[in-house]
């Protein structure tokens, strides 16, 4: 198993209310899996991600990626843990502007235990279809293209689970369609799993497995999520 | 891609205010270096050529105008001495030689002096140095035997491209508009080899010639033939040394002595001398504080430029954050960032400021005769890399800590 999630919840606190937005009874990704979480915007899809990365820690539950409880690591071990096993690929795509294509993939392999590979990034943009262009900075590329270098970026460092928030939200729907192709391939080429999320129905085809969230996450139920 | 890569990069993005802060430092550093630089040299250089005489015999009046005259070839004589008066100082079992001088005339802007042969033969200018007219050490020529003969100073003959054989008429007095000697026409027989001192600013010619020059009157003239009418501006003492080449104690009591008459005092350059230092401490003391306040200045532009920059590029911390790195490596990145702009502004201040040294030395030469080097090497050479990376600590550490404490969700967001 890839992903374990167990009784997990999660309350954000503001000094007059408190708010639940998430209570996943559990949630399982088991090792080469392609899984696709639909739901609305704003029901706690993206915070679910940043659990399952690290990023943030639930108020209470166990999460376990790659066999590491994820929940008992302190932050400087959670940024190793995400480097090592983790690639992410975000909305709005989160390229460095000051960095060209084949610096950003190349960065995605910086901070991981390997040694940056010039050659493999160069291979990485090949396969993206962006052998091309990897000495051209994001603002020089489309969105699409961008989003390509963003899924080579997030394969660079070797991940074993690959977190995709909304990769298609900026892109017109050819090219939604063109990075979830690549994403499904370049997953299964590279071995690792793949969980992504998006509010987008037209994606639900594409995936062996999904999962509607409003389903798997019980704090939605709640007509008011403040307790 | 390797953290200095990164940094790299990050220098690269705000490349104009980096560059900015770089010349910032660059040319704090540059003047802190020069002014300290050239402050030691002085110090230094004044100290050798003054502590080279070791006393002068002069007339009433200011001491430090003494030094300046017989020493430095700058100011006038507050007065005269009897030759007679200097002759009875030589008597002294402690005074090794006395060389009599008569200052006052000059050629071209530079200084002439009527001094005792002996001065270019057997004077020690500084502690183990005399004089030289080897070509291999670039003088000419040789001492003056006669009357009307002079030997130019190193310094004087390169300005003025005075060639052996070749003539001049000295000035009487050393002001613009002076009277000159136009019947006087002296000879150059020699060209000292460069001392570095203001010596190689000088011209000398025999004490006899000065006495007999047309136009200072019969009662002058007199003083050529007859010791007991002849007056001189002052003279040099070499005063006998005990072991460990110190000066002999009795000095002082013949300083006493003779600053008891009516007729002259004795002046120990070494000991007026950080008496002009303390006059013109404060210029140095302005100068040291203008250029820390430049180089404070420089960093405190180079830690507005490294927080607004962090500002800007909040979000790349995040994605970077995002891609596992942790809190301490864009603590250190930021860090860094500040130290290189400090170390690379500082580095190029330094060959600056030696430059300038070495620019400035020249002009330096030519206005005092001492010899300033770009290459000396001053305590704030030593001190400052360990200085600039205090600097690129102090700048750096308020934005390395925001880069620390940054949250990596509330960052991710596009900057609109």
């Amino acid at each position: 198993m890839i992903v374990q999630i167990k009784d997990v919840e999660m309350i954000y606190e503001t000094w007059s209310e408190k708010t639940k937005v998430l209570d996943i009874p559990k949630f399982e990704v088991d090792k080469g899996e392609q899984v696709a979480v639909f739901g609305p915007s704003g029901s706690g899809k993206s915070t679910l991600l940043h659990i399952i990365s690290g990023l943030l820690l639930p108020t209470r539950g166990s999460i376990e990626v790659c066999g590491e409880k994820v929940h008992e690591l302190g932050e400087a071990q959670r940024d190793h843990f995400r480097s090592r096993n983790i690639g992410y690929i975000f909305q709005t795509f989160n390229l460095l502007q000051g960095y060209t294509a084949l610096e950003n993939v190349l960065l995605g392999m910086t901070f991981s235990p390997g040694k940056a590979d010039r050659a493999s990034a160069n291979k990485l943009l090949e396969q993206v279809g962006l052998g091309e262009k990897m000495k051209r900075r994001p603002y020089q590329l489309s969105f699409g293209e961008q989003q390509r270098v963003s899924v080579a970026r997030a394969v660079a460092n070797k991940p074993k689970l690959i977190l995709a928030d909304e990769p298609t939200g900026s892109l017109d729907p050819h090219n939604s369609v063109e990075i979830i192709k690549l994403l499904k391939a370049i997953c299964k080429e590279h071995e690792c799993s793949l969980v992504i999320v998006s509010h987008n129905m037209d994606m639900i085809s594409y995936f062996e497995r999904t999962v509607d969230f409003k389903k798997l996450n019980r704090a939605l139920d709640t007509k008011e999520a403040v307790i | 891609m390797s953290f200095w890569r990164i940094i790299f990069n990050s220098i690269r993005q705000h490349i104009g205010s980096s560059i900015l802060a770089v010349v910032s430092i660059w040319l704090g550093v540059a003047l802190l270096i020069a002014v300290f630089s050239l402050r030691e040299q002085t110090h230094k250089t004044f100290t050798e050529i003054g502590t080279g005489i070791d006393a002068v015999l002069g007339p009433k009046g200011s001491p430090l105008q003494i030094v300046l005259n017989a020493v430095y070839h700058l100011e006038e004589m507050p007065g005269k001495l009897k030759w007679t008066y200097m002759k009875e100082v030589e008597k002294s079992p402690i005074v090794v030689e006395a060389i009599p001088f008569c200052t006052g005339h000059s050629y071209a802007g530079y200084r002439v002096n009527a001094i005792d042969r002996r001065f270019l033969t057997d004077f020690e200018y500084m502690p183990g140095h005399k004089f030289s007219f080897a070509e291999k050490e670039g003088g000419q020529g040789r001492p003056f035997n006669e009357a009307k003969e002079a030997v130019a100073g190193w310094e004087v003959a390169k300005k003025l491209h005075i060639k052996l054989g070749q003539t001049f008429n000295p000035v009487c007095g050393v002001k613009s508009g002076d009277p000159i000697h136009v019947n006087d026409f002296i000879i150059f027989v020699g060209i000292l080899a460069p001392t570095g001192t203001p010596h190689d600013r000088a011209i000398y010619f025999p004490l006899t010639t000065f006495y007999g020059l047309e136009g200072h009157g019969a009662a002058t003239a007199k003083m050529a033939t007859d010791e007991k009418y002849r007056e001189i501006s002052g003279a040099y003492l070499k005063i006998k040394r005990i072991r460990g080449g110190a000066m002999h104690p009795g000095v002082q009591d013949l300083k006493f002595g003779i600053d008891q008459s009516t007729e002259a005092q004795l002046v120990i350059p070494r000991e007026v001398l950080p008496r002009l230092f303390s006059i013109i401490g404060w210029v140095d003391y302005v100068f040291i504080a203008v250029s820390f306040m430049v180089l404070a200045l420089a960093g405190m532009f180079l830690f507005v430029a490294l927080l607004s920059a962090l500002r800007q590029r909040r979000r790349d911390m995040a994605i970077m954050r995002c891609l596992g790195a942790t809190r301490r490596t864009v603590f250190g990145l930021v860090l860094s960032e500040a130290l290189i702009i400090c170390i690379i502004g500082g580095l190029l201040g330094l060959v600056f400021g030696h430059i300038l040294v070495g620019i400035g030395a020249e002009q330096m030469k030519a206005e005092t005769g001492i010899q300033f080097s770009g290459f000396y090497i001053c305590i704030i050479d030593y001190l400052l890399l360990p200085a600039l990376f205090v600097i690129g600590i102090l700048t750096g550490l308020i934005p390395a800590i925001q880069a620390y404490r940054m949250g990596v969700l509330r960052n991710l967001l596009p900057i609109s």
